[in-house]
């Protein structure tokens, strides 16, 4: 009588140690779509160690857990719309900001306006000073002066009027002594 | 209420501008150590002006038509260096025109104009001799018939006769 005894199979040192490998991984979310179908591949031989049966046990129950068909694209628009919407406050924290800019720089202006207007008006301590007999005599010497000054410029052209009137007549007699006679206006 | 906020503002600059620049000619001449400064105020000229007894062109001028009064004197050689350097500075590019120049034997006189904001004039007379200069700055609005109003028939103001 023959009895076929098949020999129990063992799984390969590598492949067990590829298990764990992919299993650290897997329970970090660090697989991708491949190292899974591999770990599951794996998972599901025969010659799987009796320690792994547990593995291989949440590895399916986890692989049953699967998000909606339309999942993915409604995560996508989701993202999308926020991507959209912070790019808008920005936008509008610049403009609010811009708004802001254009007050201080207005306001500042104003200050400067004021300020030169402040410090460019001289100390008055001359003027403070003196009395106001004082300013008043300074004053009517300064007129004084600028009076006289005139006076010599207007007498200086009522000269040089008069100069110019008789050299003119000067200069029509002596064209009527030779016959020519001019009319004048 | 901002077009009259923009409206207040832009007088307040214009006013300010306009007597800023009597202020300036001041404080230049404040800072030159060789020259004499007086500057009456228009508080100081209404001053004066309520000192009575006064004739009408008088009394209009110092307490209507004249702003501020700055006279600039020297009598040595480096007043009168700054003075004639003064005068360079007031040529068409900074708006003065000049009115008159009157040379003589011992003198050279000019005198110049510049239109301020509103209706102000500034004018301004320089006299330059060999040892000595002066400078009369009056701001306001005043005119030339103004001044020469001021003069009897000897040149003398009939202010105080």
């Amino acid at each position: 009588m023959n009895t076929n005894i098949q020999p129990t199979r063992k799984m390969k040192p590598e492949d067990i140690r590829r298990i764990h490998s992919l299993l650290d991984r897997y329970y970090g979310g660090e697989t991708s779509a491949d190292e899974n179908r591999e770990l599951l591949s794996l998972l599901d031989r025969d010659d799987l160690p009796a320690e792994l049966h547990a593995d291989r046990e949440m590895a399916r129950h986890l692989a049953t857990l699967l998000p909606p068909d339309d999942f993915e694209k409604r995560l996508s628009e989701k993202i999308n719309s926020m991507a959209a919407l912070s790019e808008e406050q920005p936008a509008a924290h610049r403009q609010s900001w811009t708004k802001v800019w254009w007050s201080v720089a207005a306001s500042v202006a104003i200050l400067v306006c004021i300020g030169i207007g402040l410090i460019s008006h001289p100390t008055k301590q001359q003027s403070m000073e003196m009395t106001p007999e004082e300013a008043y005599a300074h004053t009517e010497m300064a007129l004084q002066t600028f009076a006289e000054a005139l006076n010599k410029g207007y007498a200086q052209m009522e000269k040089a009027d008069k100069a110019t009137a008789a050299a003119t007549s000067k200069a029509f007699k002596s064209l009527e002594s030779i016959g020519i006679h001019i009319e004048s206006n | 209420m901002k077009r009259l906020f923009t409206l207040l503002l832009l007088i307040a600059t214009i006013v300010a501008g306009a007597s800023a620049q009597l202020n300036k000619i001041y404080e230049k001449c404040q800072k030159e150590g060789n020259v004499t400064t007086v500057f009456v105020s228009k508080a100081m000229l209404q001053m004066a002006g309520s000192m009575g007894p006064m004739d009408s062109n008088s009394l209009s001028l110092l307490k209507d038509k004249l702003d501020n009064v700055l006279i600039v004197s020297s009598d040595n050689q480096k007043g009168v260096n700054f003075i004639t350097k003064f005068r360079k500075e007031l040529s068409p590019k900074a708006g003065y025109s000049s009115l008159m120049e009157i040379n003589d034997d011992d003198s050279n006189v000019v005198i110049y104009q510049k239109k301020l904001s509103d209706n102000k004039n500034e004018f301004i007379l320089s006299v330059i001799q060999k040892d000595s200069s002066t400078m009369i700055v009056m701001d306001g609005s005043i005119t030339l018939d103004d001044v020469t109003k001021m003069t009897g028939n000897n040149g003398k103001t009939g202010s105080r006769e």
